[in-house]
């Protein structure tokens, strides 16, 4: 097992990333290491190399790219995602089928509230016409005065969500 | 032999389990029945075959160098590498549809249903368009709509047909690897996705950016994908041609992303002939022929192979640009013909005799053509132009073109008074 | 006046104090003895001692008397026309309808308030000239950009823009035609000619080399430089007397390519370690 870079331990330490297994790469991100950001021995508290710490070195490239690929090989990063061929395709697969298994899903609940709909409006429409009261009741029962005034107030009815609200309680609220 | 098989211990892990040549004891099920069969074929090759592995070696599984060296002597090269050979032995040769991973398993349960569910759709779509072309017209509700439902439905049908393939893995591998069949919708419809990706988008930049849209025609929307070769070697959009390589006529790739077949005119106008006593430039069309076939099978298009007495009826001038002159873009046009109707080919020949100033617009209009395609090359005067020009007998080779000098403007002292 | 005067040495006194202790104890003492000197015998035996019990309370301010009034002309600000820059000279110098020359500038301005349009171009700056001869247009293009202003060159007095988005550009050619010798039937025969600068007093003029010269150039003559010796283009074609031939250059030769780059990185990497040498031997001597 290689150890850590001091800089990279102390990270670790306080980050309490557990260091019992060697990196996953280990080839790679030593050489690259080596090249930008691991200190040799007696300089161990200066991150700069050597060659950028003189005055004369002028260009010391982008430290962008820099940050990238430190971020990129380090060796608590995960490695990249990379799949054979018939993995890949399996992968897809799956992916496929879990889009359509939702699309169904999604598809059957908007065609649940549309028949919900359809049959409460026809209802209605049986109320106003079919009740022989010159559709009165129908009238009457569509007035909406005081609904939810005098039993929950209707900001509360929300829809049922599995987490609170954002805002938990609504104190600017005051019944009128 | 053993050190390659120790070797490819770790390959065989990653390696592609598809290697569809079942053990003679496993058997297909062939769940796809509208797939091709491509698989059950395979499979009764190697049940048929029952020869030891050294008197036939197979080229794709063959490890020892003798059986390689025999191999080669008949002509035939061994697949891939050996250590990848080696590992497909000892590979147990399931089949990419009955890997044994649940997830996955299960994902094909919900694809293969969701596909038997549209082929269900499918049928009872075409039925229905049966039933609608049975019905007279009156009962319809008129031509007008008879007409449209009908188109709708079919659009409808087609996009069915896509939606029961589209979730195949295997379909998706296929054409990856470019052996889609073309004449299934399916993969028509990912090459078009797959061109509209990229490679559209180029050309469309091209000649908008070029000028070719608003100076050659008013307006093309392409819809084929084009593809030009000089010699074998492709051209991209807008690329330089030297005047040596335009001299003999290109090969062109179109893929039509439509069933059923097309007629088209294909014409190459060049936009910037320059004319000295106008101040301005003409047009030329170098090449126009009719009546030529595409489809989404056969794509090639020879422009120098295209029959002198029923399709060309102006033959390849190869393009060249005077010295000093701004380049020329050449530009290709694929003009749908209407309806598919072949055109009157002695008429055409009759009217089309002179190539100078010969207007893709006017073209457009004479005979009813759409823009379905649209490439683009430009030539500028280089070292080999002059030769060029000798052997077509170009008039004005020797001669150069120069900038004329604008007169500058005469010195004038604006508003003296101000001046301090 | 009078607080003036005495206030002076208690800034210097605050200012000293602020730097550093000891330092302040020196200045405190020379000021006060100077000041008390030079300006005025009649200082009040109170403020007097303000200043002297001073350093030991090093960082007490003034807030109370520390204004200054307005009794000289401050420097700098004074008028506001010194912060004011000069005018940049921006804005339309060609009106709509003039005529103008290719290169001809139309508009100065800092940004795109204007696009340039037909037959026109934008320079470094912004600035909008004349890429064709012709009369200046301003004008808006809905069909281009819903916002931008553009600006646009038409070859006729009474053009009109914008043109639709479908006709066809309208293009001037602009040339004339010249007989020229053809390079390829007898140019080539008789090799390319070398090319000489000479430096006169109008500039450099840039020629060929004829026949006669190249005669000549077997003697040596008096060449810039104050010394005897062969034209540099005589010097360029060394190579080619000595019949040294050089390998065409091959792009995929990936190996020659790799030879040479190693070559080249050694040979820096020993430039760098002489250089470096020299530098510590030099220290040393320090």
């Amino acid at each position: 097992m290689r150890p850590l870079s001091p800089v990279l331990a102390s990270l670790a330490n306080v980050f309490r990333i557990p260091i019992t297994r060697a990196p996953v790469r280990p080839t790679l991100t030593n050489e690259i290491l080596s090249s930008t950001s691991t200190p040799t021995s007696p300089r161990s508290f200066s991150t700069t190399s050597a060659l950028s710490k003189r005055k004369e070195s002028g260009y010391r490239g982008d430290r962008r790219i820099l940050l990238i690929r430190y971020f990129l090989h380090h060796p608590l990063t995960p490695r990249p995602l990379r799949f054979s061929r018939t993995r890949f395709l399996r992968h897809w697969t799956i992916h496929r089928a879990w889009n359509l298994y939702q699309a169904n899903q999604r598809r059957a609940h908007e065609l649940e509230l549309q028949r919900q709909w359809q049959s409460m409006q026809a209802a209605c429409e049986e109320l106003r016409t079919g009740a022989g009261d010159g559709g009165k009741l129908f009238r009457k029962s569509m007035i909406k005065t005081g609904v939810f005034r005098d039993l929950v107030p209707i900001e509360y009815a929300r829809l049922q969500t599995e987490g609170p609200a954002r805002e938990g309680w609504n104190f600017e609220w005051k019944r009128d | 032999m053993a050190h390659c098989e120790r070797a490819s211990k770790p390959l065989l892990q990653c390696l592609q389990k598809t290697y569809t040549k079942a053990l003679p004891g496993l058997q297909l099920q062939s769940t796809r029945a509208f797939q091709s069969t491509a698989l059950a074929r395979e499979e009764a090759q190697a049940e048929a075959k029952s020869v030891p592995f050294h008197k036939a070696p197979d080229p794709a599984l063959v490890t020892s160098p003798q059986l390689e060296r025999r191999l080669l002597r008949q002509g035939i090269a061994p697949i891939g590498s050996r250590r990848r050979r080696a590992a497909l032995q000892n590979a147990s040769n399931i089949p990419f549809e009955q890997l044994p991973y649940q997830c996955f398993q299960e994902a094909r349960k919900v694809l293969v249903a969701d596909r038997e569910e549209k082929l269900r759709d499918i049928t009872a779509m075409s039925e229905k368009i049966a039933r609608l072309q049975a019905v007279p017209t009156e009962e319809a509700g008129g031509e007008q709509v008879k007409k449209s439902k009908l188109r709708a439905m079919e659009l409808h049908l087609e996009h069915l047909k896509i939606l029961a393939d589209i979730n195949d893995p295997l379909v998706k591998k296929k054409f990856e690897d470019g052996q889609g069949d073309l004449s299934k919708p399916i993969y028509r419809y990912l090459a078009d996705r797959k061109w509209r990706e990229y490679r559209r988008k180029i050309l469309v930049q091209r000649i908008t950016q070029m000028k070719v849209i608003p100076d050659v025609l008013p307006h093309c929307d392409p819809t084929v994908d084009t593809k030009l070769y000089f010699n074998r070697n492709q051209i991209q959009p807008g690329e330089f041609v030297n005047a040596q390589v335009s001299t003999t006529a290109p090969k062109l790739d179109v893929q039509l992303f439509e069933g059923g077949e097309k007629l088209v005119t294909i014409a190459v106008v060049d936009s910037d002939v320059p004319n000295v006593e106008k101040d301005g430039f003409d047009f030329k069309m170098h090449y126009l022929a009719v009546n030529v076939p595409i489809s989404a099978t056969a794509t090639k298009v020879d422009l120098s192979q295209l029959s002198t007495d029923s399709q060309v009826v102006l033959p390849w001038l190869p393009p060249v640009a005077q010295k000093g002159s701004p380049y020329h873009r050449l530009s290709l046009f694929i003009l749908e013909q209407k309806d598919s109707k072949p055109l009157d080919f002695a008429a055409v020949k009759a009217k089309e005799t002179e190539r100078d100033n010969l207007l893709p617009r006017t073209l457009q209009a004479r005979y009813h053509l759409k823009a379905i395609g649209a490439h683009l090359f430009r030539s500028q005067w280089d070292e080999t132009t002059y030769e060029v020009m000798k052997q077509i007998g170009f008039p004005e080779a020797d001669m150069e073109l120069r900038r004329k000098r604008v007169e500058p403007l005469p010195y004038k002292r604006r508003n003296p008074s101000t001046f301090r | 006046m009078f607080q003036s005067r005495l206030l002076a040495p208690l800034r210097a006194l605050d200012r000293s104090s602020r730097t550093s202790l000891p330092s302040a104890f020196r200045t405190i003492t020379t000021t006060t003895t100077t000041r008390i000197n030079t300006t005025t015998l009649r200082t009040p035996s109170s403020l007097l001692t303000t200043t002297l019990t001073k350093p030991t309370l090093p960082q007490t301010s003034f807030p109370n008397i520390q204004i200054r009034h307005a009794s000289h002309a401050t420097q700098g600000t004074a008028n506001r026309h010194s912060r004011d820059p000069a005018g940049k000279r921006l804005g339309a110098k060609r009106t709509a309808g003039e005529y103008v020359v290719p290169g001809c500038i139309i508009f100065r301005q800092r940004g795109t308030k204007w696009f340039p349009g037909e037959n026109c171009a934008m320079g470094r700056d912004h600035t909008i000239y004349a890429a064709q001869a012709g009369y200046v247009r301003y004008y808006l293009d809905p069909e281009r950009h819903s916002e931008r202003k553009y600006i646009g060159v038409v070859f006729e007095k009474d053009g009109k823009l914008p043109v639709p988005r479908n006709a066809p550009s309208r293009r001037k050619l602009g040339r004339v035609k010249v007989r020229f010798e053809v390079e390829g039937e007898e140019g080539v025969k008789g090799g390319k000619g070398d090319l000489v600068a000479k430096v006169g007093e109008e500039g450099t003029v840039v020629g060929s080399v004829g026949k006669v010269e190249i005669q000549q150039s077997e003697e040596l003559q008096l060449r810039p430089g104050y010394m005897y010796r062969e034209a540099n283009w005589v010097i360029g074609r060394a190579a080619e007397k000595a019949g040294i031939t050089a390998k065409v250059y091959n792009r995929k030769n990936r190996w020659l390519a790799w030879r040479k780059r190693t070559a080249k990185a050694e040979r820096a990497a020993q430039m760098k370690s002489l250089k470096s040498k020299k530098k510590g031997a030099k220290k040393a001597k320090k």
